[in-house]
């Protein structure tokens, strides 16, 4: 796991997203969505709680998702989000952000032989 | 799994407990309880287990937001309002020790700081735009409980330290120098009783910052 400011830096401005597409797929809970991130990433990032805590509830004001609080299961009861149409929308709109952001940064940084 | 709990509790320690908080709270602990019970279903100890659980949590100042937007204009407002309201009080507490030297100086002042807050009230009350009175700031709520504690702890230690300074005044010549405290009639006995007294009319510096406390909670804007 790579741990240097910039890696974060640029790590953050789409943990939102990529809590939203895990929640695509289904409902989850907390430390599930940090293991399947942890997963999807082949074992190379780990979501930290704060950051997971703080980017839920800004998604859940923004109505991107909502939450529900489980069955009692072995584990006990647990909070469960679920991503609603304007989660998706979200999802999608940052998705082509990132797209078009990604090639942009690649040609502006990329470093050409010749000048 | 007592000890997480407790950890958890720990951790929130400094917060109030609202609805939110605890539902905080209840989401933290059981997130905590799944990695460890994942962390020791692959066979690493439970000490072990929590230890990481606990160190990948870190603090909990990232979770809660303590800014909490309040209507910055009218709760200046109704502070004012509140002020001007304790002052009058002590003023009207005072009116009778003007008798005493030290009680009418008191009085005096407490007259000039509530025409001081009456005007600057009626200044503020006065502005009625729409846009003024929907204005909103944050304002740190952990740091005001911080500053209430602070304001109540300085008063007491005040209280206590001027009590001490006038019974030296008082019965140090008594302890000291073997002569008595003389009470020779009402007035002395009245001085020497309000010379207590007195001191106790600051009570209402920390009653406004609880009052400021409850203000911002009743002005914070709801979404």
């Amino acid at each position: 796991m790579q741990e240097s400011a910039a890696f974060s830096e640029l790590v953050r401005g789409s943990i939102d997203t990529i809590i939203l597409n895990v929640l695509l797929r289904e409902d989850n809970y907390g430390y599930q969505i940090i293991k399947e991130i942890y997963r999807k990433s082949g074992r190379e990032f780990e979501l930290k709680e704060p950051t997971l805590y703080s980017s839920l509830r800004r998604l859940e004001k923004q109505k991107a998702l909502e939450s529900y609080w489980g069955e009692e299961s072995q584990g006990g009861r647990r909070k469960y989000y679920r991503i609603t149409a304007v989660g998706k929308a979200l999802l999608d709109e940052n998705y082509r952000a990132w797209q078009s952001v990604k090639s942009l940064i690649d040609r502006l940084t990329e470093r050409m032989e010749e000048v | 799994m007592d000890d997480l709990k407790r950890y958890v509790n720990r951790l929130f320690a400094g917060y109030k407990e609202t609805a939110e908080v605890r539902e905080l709270k209840a989401e933290v602990l059981s997130n905590l309880e799944a990695r460890v019970a994942d962390y020791t279903g692959e066979g690493m100890p439970r000490g072990e287990a929590v230890a990481r659980a606990k160190s990948n949590l870190g603090t909990i100042d990232l979770l809660i937001s303590h800014q909490k937007p309040v209507r910055i204009n009218r709760y200046k407002v109704e502070l004012l309002q509140a002020a001007l309201l304790y002052t009058l009080i002590a003023w009207v507490l005072t009116v009778p020790l003007r008798l005493i030297p030290s009680g009418a100086v008191v009085n005096t002042v407490l007259m000039f700081v509530l025409v001081g807050l009456g005007v600057s009230f009626l200044i503020l009350s006065s502005r009625k735009s729409e846009t003024y009175l929907k204005a909103v700031a944050p304002v740190d709520q952990k740091k005001m409980a911080q500053c209430r504690k602070i304001a109540w702890l300085v008063w007491t230690l005040f209280i206590a330290a001027v009590a001490v300074f006038i019974s030296a005044k008082y019965f140090g010549s008594d302890i000291w120098f073997g002569r008595p405290l003389h009470l020779d009639g009402p007035y002395r006995f009245a001085q020497v009783v309000v010379s207590y007294a007195l001191p106790f009319i600051t009570v209402v510096l920390p009653l406004l910052f609880n009052k400021a406390g409850r203000l911002a909670e009743k002005y914070e804007v709801k979404d």
